[in-house]
C-alpha cells in the first residue's frame, strides 16, 4: 500500500502505541519498506560523515542518505554541500569514486559538469549551439547540511528542523563522546562497508542499546573472555545504568562509573589495550581534561551504545561510528566509521585501530554473531503467518524513572525502552507523514 | 605487491619446492573446509601478520602509470579491514571451536578452490614468497532463499621452514570487492 492510501488504522495495526507491540510485517514487507523510504529517509536528518574526511576544499566523499547516493563536498569557500549524485542532463551517476579531490564534478556520458556546490556550470558547445539553456535550474539536487561537533548530517527536507533541536536530549551524552577533549575527535579509519542481509530496522533498535542479547548471542565470547561477564553485570546494573530513551526517539544505555577510579578506567577502551606505557599515558591523561569538558558527573558518565534515529549508532567502547543503511525490507549494509582525536599519534591510532577491529571489524568477534541473528530475522518474518503475528518489545515496562540531572527518561539497562523509543519515532514520523498528506489534500 | 611477473635467476624455486608449496597451500584450504582450525593454526608461525587490506574505488588520472593497484588499498598505519597476530588468531579459532558460536551452528558449507600457485625464493635460506588466488564458496540453507555467497581474491604469503616443514609467516589477502562484504568473516 503506498503512502498515500495508509491511514491512521493501518498504522495502529502494525505498532502500539507505547511502542512494545510491533507487527513482524514491519520487517519483511515491500509496501512498508517504500512508506518508510518517504517517510523516513526523505525526512529525518542522516549523518553523512566527517568534516576531517573533507578536511580541505576541493575534498568530496560519497554516501548514502537512505538509498540516495550522495556528493559530500568541501567547497572553495570550505562550506559543505551534499547533492544527489545524479547528472540533470540524463540521469547518469556523476561521481564514481567513493572520496578523492575534485574541482568539478562532470559526467561522463556527454561532459555536463558541475561546482563541488552542486551548481550546473559547464555544458560542452553551449556557445557553438546558441541554446538557451537555464543552468541555474539544473543544478545537482540538493540537501540540507548541518554539522555537530564535526558529524556532518543532511536531509532532503528542506522544512526540518534545526539539527540540534532534532539531535535534542541525546547531545548530552552524545558529548560524552564528541567533546570530551579540547582535542577535535575525528575519523582515523574506514569507512567499512559489509552487506546485511538483514532489515535496517534490527541493527538500528539493537544498537539503542540492547544490553539484553549479549549473554546469549554473545556466547562464544564470554566462554573465551570470562571476565566480559564481569563488566557487563557492572554494566547491567540497576543502580548506575540505565537505558535512556528521550523524547527525540534517540535511545541510548549508559553506565555512571564510580568515582575515585584511576583516570583510565573512564574511558571505555579495554584494560588490555592499555599496558604499554606510551599507550596508557595518552589515555589516562584524557580524563582531567574531560572533567574540565564535561563537568564532574557527565566525565564520569560512560555511553556504552546509541542511536540516534533513524540509523546512526554510536559506540564508543569499539572507538565507531555506525550507520545502517536500508536496500530493501531483506537487506541493508553497515558503514563504520573509526574515531580517534586529531592529536593521536600512530601508535595510539594504531591501537584504536586494533580496539576496534578485535570486536566490531568485519573480523571482529562481536559482529558475526549479531549479522547472524538479523538475518535470521529476516528469514523468520518471511513466512505467510508472520504478516499477522506480532513481535514484542515490552521488557521492563514499568521500570521508567526521571533523573534530576539527566535528560531522558531512565529504564532498566536490560530492558527494551530504547526499542520502544526507536519505534515510538518510527512510529510518529509516518503518522506526521500521513496528517501531511491529509492536510494537503485539504487545502 | 609481491609479484611472480618478472624473477631474479637467484629467486627461482625448483619444480620439487613447486609442488611442496601447492600441496602445502591445498592441505591449508582443506584443514579450513574440514574445519579443523587448531589443526590450522599449526601451519602459523607464532609471529605471523595476518591482514587484509581496504581497497576502496579511487578515480585516477586515467594514464598507466597512475593505474598501481596499491594506490587503492590501505597501508601501513591506515585502518585495514582484518589485521591480526597469532593470539588474535587464536582468539577466533577458540571462538569457533567454543561451541557457541551462532554463525557456524550450523555450520557454513565451504569449498575452498586455491588457484594460481607460484613462488620464489626470498634471500633468506628457507624461506619463500608465494602468491595464490582462491575463490571460497559457501553455503548455508534457509527456506526463504538459501544463503550462497562466493568470495574471491588473492594472497601474498611468505612460508618458511621450520624444521622440515613450511609454516606460514605473513599473508596479505586482497579481496576483489570494495570492502568485506559478507557480514561473518572467514579465514582464508
Amino acid at each position: 500500500m503506498p503512502l498515500t492510501k495508509f491511514t491512521m488504522s493501518d498504522l495502529d495495526a502494525l505498532m502500539s502505541a507505547d511502542g512494545a507491540r510491533v507487527s513482524g510485517k514491519i520487517f519483511s514487507d515491500q509496501e512498508i519498506y517504500e512508506i518508510e523510504r518517504e517517510a523516513i529517509f526523505k525526512k529525518c536528518w542522516q549523518f553523512v560523515g566527517c568534516e576531517n574526511q573533507i578536511g580541505e576544499a576541493g575534498h568530496f566523499i560519497r554516501s548514502r542518505l537512505g538509498e540516495q547516493d550522495v556528493i559530500v563536498a568541501r567547497a572553495e569557500d570550505m562550506q559543505i554541500h551534499v547533492s544527489a549524485n545524479i547528472c540533470r542532463h540524463r540521469g547518469n551517476t556523476l561521481c564514481r569514486a567513493d572520496q578523492g579531490k575534485a574541482k568539478r564534478f562532470t559526467c561522463t556520458y556527454h561532459g555536463w559538469s558541475f561546482g563541488l556546490d552542486g551548481e550546473l556550470k559547464g555544458i560542452p558547445m553551449e556557445r557553438q549551439l546558441e541554446w538557451d539553456i537555464d543552468k541555474s535550474k539544473l543544478g545537482l539536487l540538493k540537501a540540507k547540511v548541518e554539522t555537530f561537533h564535526g558529524l556532518i548530517f543532511a536531509t532532503f527536507d528542506p522544512d526540518a528542523e534545526p539539527l540540534r533541536d532534532f539531535i535534542g536530549e541525546a547531545a548530552f551524552y552524545l558529548d560524552t563522546m564528541l567533546q570530551r577533549r579540547k582535542a577535535k575527535m575525528v575519523v582515523i579509519g574506514g569507512p567499512h562497508k559489509w552487506d546485511l542481509e538483514a532489515n535496517w530496522k534490527s541493527p538500528a533498535e539493537n544498537m539503542t542499546g540492547d544490553f539484553y542479547h549479549v549473554t546469549n548471542s554473545h556466547a562464544s565470547v564470554l566462554k573465551i573472555y570470562p571476565g566480559l561477564g564481569d563488566s557487563i553485570k557492572l554494566m547491567t546494573d540497576q543502580a548506575h545504568a540505565s537505558f535512556v530513551s528521550t523524547e527525540q526517539g534517540h535511545a541510548l544505555n549508559t553506565f555512571v562509573m564510580p568515582k575515585g577510579l584511576p583516570p583510565e578506567a573512564y574511558l571505555p577502551i579495554e584494560p588490555r589495550w592499555l599496558e604499554k606505557p606510551s599507550i596508557h599515558k595518552y589515555f589516562s591523561e584524557i580524563q582531567p581534561e574531560a572533567e574540565e569538558q564535561l563537568g564532574e558527573l557527565r566525565s564520569r558518565l560512560r555511553l556504552n551504545t546509541c542511536t540516534i534515529f533513524p540509523n546512526l549508532s554510536v559506540l564508543p567502547g569499539a572507538f565507531c561510528l555506525r550507520l545502517t543503511l536500508p536496500k530493501g525490507p531483506h537487506e541493508s549494509e553497515s558503514w563504520c566509521w573509526v574515531m580517534g582525536y586529531d592529536d593521536m599519534p600512530a601508535e595510539v591510532r594504531d591501537t584504536a585501530h586494533a580496539a576496534y577491529l578485535d570486536v566490531f571489524g568485519p573480523d571482529g568477534i562481536l559482529e558475526p554473531d549479531d549479522a547472524e541473528n538479523w538475518a535470521n530475522v529476516v528469514e523468520g518474518l518471511s513466512g505467510p503467518m508472520a504478516k499477522d503475528m506480532d513481535l514484542y518489545a515490552g521488557l521492563g515496562m514499568g521500570t521508567e524513572i526521571s533523573k534530576p540531572d539527566m535528560p531522558g527518561i531512565h529504564a532498566h539497562p536490560l530492558s527494551e525502552a530504547g526499542h520502544r523509543a526507536f519505534y515510538l519515532r518510527w512510529r510518529a514520523q509516518i503518522a506526521a507523514s500521513i496528517e501531511n498528506k491529509e492536510t494537503g489534500a485539504a487545502s | 605487491m609481491m609479484s611472480i611477473v618478472s624473477l631474479q635467476p637467484e629467486q627461482e624455486v625448483s619444480i620439487r619446492e613447486l609442488m611442496e608449496i601447492t600441496r602445502q597451500l591445498n592441505r591449508e584450504g582443506q584443514l579450513l573446509d574440514e574445519r579443523r582450525y587448531s589443526d590450522w593454526l599449526t601451519l602459523l608461525t607464532e609471529d605471523i601478520h595476518y591482514w587484509a587490506p581496504l581497497r576502496f574505488m579511487r578515480q585516477q588520472d586515467g594514464f598507466s602509470d597512475d593505474w598501481d593497484i596499491e594506490k587503492e588499498l590501505s597501508q601501513e598505519g591506515e585502518l585495514h579491514m582484518s589485521n591480526t597476530n597469532y593470539v588474535d588468531l587464536q582468539v577466533r579459532v577458540a571462538r569457533l571451536n567454543s561451541g557457541r558460536a551462532h554463525t557456524e551452528n550450523p555450520p557454513w558449507f565451504t569449498q575452498r578452490l586455491i588457484t594460481n600457485i607460484d613462488a620464489r625464493k626470498t634471500a633468506t635460506e628457507g624461506e619463500y614468497e608465494v602468491t595464490s588466488k582462491f575463490l571460497l564458496n559457501r553455503f548455508k540453507g534457509g527456506f526463504v532463499k538459501g544463503r550462497e555467497q562466493t568470495i574471491v581474491g588473492s594472497r601474498e604469503d611468505i612460508w618458511t621452514r621450520i624444521g622440515g616443514a613450511l609454516r606460514l609467516r605473513s599473508r596479505r589477502i586482497i579481496y576483489n570487492t570494495d570492502n568485506y562484504r559478507w557480514g561473518s568473516y572467514v579465514l582464508m
